[in-house]
């Protein structure tokens, strides 16, 4: 199947993705992008089946004082997306910092 | 979590479709509640928390955006909107004409509720949760809005309010500072308990805020102004701790508050916020011990939870047990209410209220003229919905295709309107005359007023756009695609027309007659005597207090200021008073003890009182009915005098000589020894109230105002006035300088605003609709050309035709007039309390209203009627 071309920013998403950030926030802080961008594009990556989304185990959360949250998690056919966009973009190929 | 991105979070769910909203929303409330433990974890501030929260919220807009815009574009409503945009932009004229027409209507709404919210809604910028904000007041069986005393608050927060989480007062004052032992600057000081800013939960953007140690030690500290730390204090970092004197009490600064933050009063705006027990050094004089003295106002929190009425009901408990502890009068009880009750919307939302009454009604007249033209253009788009429908579209389809056009439009109007509303929403601070008071309303377009526009956009598009879409999709799919013209619509279309055209005409006599009334009152008010004859005179407030002076001595400087004032050429003469005429506002009062005057079973004597200096009354002209005014010699020495004015007289001396009577306010019994004639003391539309004068002299006040009258112009006067201050009391500030004249067309500001404003929303709604009448007619006259060229062939001459169309257009706006007079008289009474001397079913009004608009009315009919008249029958019958 043919992948859809990805603009900069939603390749930036994948690669954070990727690199194991889950929630919209954490997404927001990896890429620099606005969250009245991660979140529709999060939306739009998952209509084209590169990334899935799951509620988080509502006793784990609970066990932290918080509501569960909805996280999401790269595809495999987003997987191949982002292989595919990261050769025609080799500059981006520096992973995000990781937040402690 | 942040109460405003909650909100937000919770006003942008209603965008996100039903089948997605309750996950969207759990997946934001989840991301933020995370995002705020993590923060807080790291040890950041509860305001950095706040703000990261609200802007990483700032995304559910886009987001909801996003998933409304792919349900539209699987239910096909993205085709049809890309539909309606492309048919409104083939028509450029119409489309303007009616985005035009709905943006002065919807800006004019969105213009009137900016002020509403900035008076009611948020009147106090800067402060959390105001809509938990409430006021306690006394109220009687005579009066609603009686202020507290400092020992009634102490009680009552003492006592403990079930429902309320603070309760803290406040009252406001000009005060005099230096800074440096500078020169003297006047600043406007809000009094407040030390708990003002926990109350409304304001943190201070440097030191700290007051405490309610402040208040209980009496501490000389204050907390000023952003504007006045930037503007006076070069935006000094290390200003904590910094000392000026406010009326020469050592003060030290203890903190500054957020910008965005005004103080307590709403349209006010405060420089500094001191412990109200700082009263007395102040002002000169202790008023904190006395529980008969109301004097400040009061701002509570009600807990989560606790509605108005519930509060009520606690309230009213306390004061009972206040009346049985002699704290206040039998008749007195406790009230909640609104914030509106203080500050500038007082005066200003009577107003304001009916304006949004007006502009609410110019925004129907704009919806019937845009639904006149949509239903006259369905007309000629009859083949296009024919040939959509026998293609297959349904007639829901159809209508929703109308209405998503209308919507574009009332969009379109709403944007045009938001984008007036930018500017005239300052527009009130603008139209308030220079007032002796720090009024700063702020206006502006803010996020509730884009909710508001933007219900406005869809009520708009169901009012304007519901008729055309229901007629529009009844296409008659034969008929239509057979004919090219002439079949003018069915006739129930073209009767809607004619009944939109009667409402419009309808509603606008009812605004113009309101605006006419506003009128005569303006004319009104402008004629009533306000009770003195002096014309040309220099007012100039002052506080001796300002100077450290005890009471002798500031005595002392009364006389010698007054002396060298009468010395002036072209002075007549010169005196002080703490009451001047026509003050937004009017003066305190007190309940006398009158002599041989038995008090009926709960009735309140309620009497205004000032203090005025030697020849008060000969300064200002105020002639007086029996005895003689105050003078000289009426000396701190001498036995205590009053004079009363005619309404006190007659009300409490019926039958009897007032002069040389007595009454008592305090322990010492006074005597009356002159009447002086009635006048306006607040406002000129006022009932007569009752007044008494005491000698400044035996009743000291260190803040009165001076009223120099001049034989010629005041206005040349000012610096002379300003010079001789100066020479007897070098640093004595005079503020607030002013002639009388000035000081009377303040008094004519808010029916003046009134009118002008009724005024352009009377001529706007007329002008809208003349256009209705005059579209409808050639309209018709256009639907009719052949029917008229097949009469002028048989013999019709051109005044038959030119009468026929004109009859038409008479008989249209007389029932319009007709149903317009009936509202109008029903609706006026409802504003009776802001007309002066003018009855709400004013004859002359109504009559002059109903001629003016026949008259517009018949040349806007008499253009189409021209035009009929004049057809050559030979090209009609060709058409």
């Amino acid at each position: 199947m043919r992948t859809k071309r990805l603009g900069l920013g939603t390749i930036t998403l994948l690669q954070a993705l990727d690199g194991g950030r889950r929630f919209g926030f954490d997404l927001m802080d990896a890429t620099g992008l606005t969250s009245g961008t991660v979140y529709p594009a999060l939306e739009r990556l998952e209509e084209l089946g590169y990334v899935r989304s799951r509620w988080e185990n509502e006793a784990a959360a609970h066990r932290d004082g918080r509501p569960a949250r909805r996280y999401f998690e790269i595809t495999a056919a987003g997987g191949r997306a982002l292989a595919e966009a990261l050769d025609r973009y080799p500059l981006l190929r520096a992973r995000p910092q990781e937040r402690s | 979590m942040s109460d405003r991105a909650t909100r937000l979070v919770r006003l942008v769910a209603w965008l996100v479709p039903a089948d997605r909203r309750h996950e969207w929303r759990r997946q934001w409330t989840a991301d933020l509640a995370a995002q705020a433990a993590f923060l807080r974890d790291d040890g950041r501030s509860s305001a950095a928390v706040q703000r990261d929260l609200w802007r990483r919220s700032l995304g559910t807009f886009p987001h909801a955006l996003w998933l409304r815009v792919r349900q539209w574009r699987t239910l096909m409503i993205w085709q049809d909107l890309k539909h309606a945009f492309r048919s409104l932009r083939q028509r450029p004229g119409f489309t303007t004409a009616i985005v035009l027409t709905l943006g002065l209507a919807i800006g004019a709404n969105a213009t009137i509720f900016s002020w509403v919210d900035a008076l009611v809604l948020q009147p106090l910028p800067g402060v959390a949760r105001a809509s938990d904000l409430v006021m306690l007041r006394f109220a009687s069986q005579t009066r609603t809005n009686l202020s507290f005393s400092y020992p009634n608050y102490l009680h009552v927060r003492d006592t403990g309010l079930p429902g309320i989480s603070g309760l803290a007062v406040k009252n406001m004052m000009a005060v005099t500072m230096r800074i440096d032992g500078g020169t003297p600057q006047r600043v406007w000081a809000e009094l407040s308990s030390g708990n003002l800013f926990d109350v409304l939960e304001v943190r201070p953007a440097l030191g700290r805020a007051l405490q309610v140690e402040d208040e209980t030690t009496r501490a000389s500290v204050a907390v000023i102004s952003d504007a006045l730390w930037r503007n006076h204090f070069e935006s000094d970092p290390n200003i904590v701790g910094r000392a000026v004197t406010l009326n020469g009490d050592a003060t030290t600064i203890v903190g500054v508050a957020p910008p965005e933050f005004r103080g307590a009063m709403g349209g006010l705006s405060m420089d500094v916020w001191v412990p109200v027990t700082r009263h007395a050094a102040l002002s000169g004089r202790d008023i904190l011990s006395a529980r008969g003295s109301g004097w400040l106002t009061t701002v509570a929190r009600l807990e989560p939870g606790v509605s108005r009425e519930q509060l009520d009901a606690q309230a009213r408990a306390v004061a009972q047990g206040m009346v049985d502890q002699d704290y206040i009068n039998e008749d007195w009880t406790l009230r909640v209410a609104p914030l509106s009750e203080d500050g500038a919307a007082m005066v200003l939302l009577p107003v304001v209220s009916v304006v949004m009454a007006v502009v609410g009604l110019v925004l129907l007249i704009a919806c019937a003229n845009v639904s006149g033209l949509l239903l006259a253009r369905a007309v000629s788009r009859q083949q296009e919905l024919a040939v959509r429908s026998a293609l297959g579209a349904g007639r829901w389809r159809l209508a929703r295709q109308l209405l998503l056009e209308s919507l574009l439009l009332a969009g379109a109007g709403g944007v045009a309107g938001l984008a007036m509303a930018v500017w005239t929403s300052r527009g009130l601070d603008a139209l308030l005359p220079p007032l002796p008071y720090p009024v700063l309303i702020g206006a502006e377009v803010n996020p509730r007023v884009l909710l508001f526009s933007a219900g406005v956009v869809m009520v708009a598009t169901l009012v304007f756009g519901l008729a055309p879409a229901l007629q529009g999709s009844r296409t008659y799919l034969q008929n239509a695609l057979r004919s090219t013209r002439g079949s003018a619509g069915s006739p129930s279309r073209s009767r809607l027309r004619r009944v939109l055209v009667v409402a419009q005409v309808a509603l606008a006599m009812v605004l113009l007659v309101c605006a006419g009334l506003f009128v005569r009152t303006l004319n009104n008010v402008s004629d009533v005597d306000p009770g003195f004859s002096q014309r040309n005179a220099v007012l100039a407030s002052f506080d001796m207090s300002s100077l450290g002076l005890d009471e002798d001595q500031g005595r002392v400087l009364l006389d010698s200021m007054i002396d060298r004032l009468e010395q002036l050429p072209g002075v007549e003469r010169a005196s002080v008073s703490t009451m001047v005429p026509l003050s937004i506002g009017g003066g305190p009062d007190t309940s006398p003890a009158i002599e041989g005057y038995t008090r009926g079973d709960n009735e309140e004597v309620v009497v205004f009182y000032g203090m005025v200096g030697p020849d008060y009354f000969e300064t200002m002209g105020i002639p007086m009915v029996s005895g003689r005014g105050i003078t000289d010699r009426d000396r701190a020495s001498n036995a205590p005098v009053v004079v009363i004015n005619e309404t006190m007289a007659r009300r409490y001396w019926a039958g009897r000589d007032p002069v040389g009577g007595r009454l008592r306010t305090g322990p010492e019994w006074t005597t009356v020894i002159g009447v002086a004639r009635d006048g306006k003391y607040g406002q000129l539309s006022e009932a007569p109230q009752s007044v008494m004068y005491f000698p400044i002299h035996q009743v000291y006040r260190s803040a009165p105002v001076l009223h120099v009258a001049t034989t010629g112009p005041a206005e040349p006067a000012i610096a002379e006035v300003q010079k001789a201050v100066s020479s007897v009391a070098p640093d004595l500030a005079l503020y607030d300088v002013r002639t009388l004249e000035e000081h009377l067309r303040m008094s004519v500001a808010i029916p003046r605003m009134a009118a002008m404003l009724l005024g352009i929303f009377g001529g706007l709604a007329l002008t809208l609709a003349a256009i209705g009448l005059y579209g409808v007619i050639a309209f018709s006259v256009g639907q009719r050309t052949q029917e008229i060229g097949v009469r002028m062939a048989l013999g019709a001459d051109r005044r038959a035709i030119l009468g026929q169309v004109l009859g038409q257009g008479a008989r249209l706006t007389a029932v319009g007039l007709l149903v317009g007079l009936a509202v109008a008289a029903a609706a006026t009474p409802l504003m009776a309390s802001l007309l002066v001397n003018v009855s709400p079913t004013d004859l002359p009004t109504f009559g002059l209203t109903a001629a003016a608009l026949l008259c517009v009315a018949l040349v806007a009919v008499w253009l189409p009627a021209r035009r009929a008249a004049r057809l050559n029958p030979v090209d009609a019958l060709r058409e």
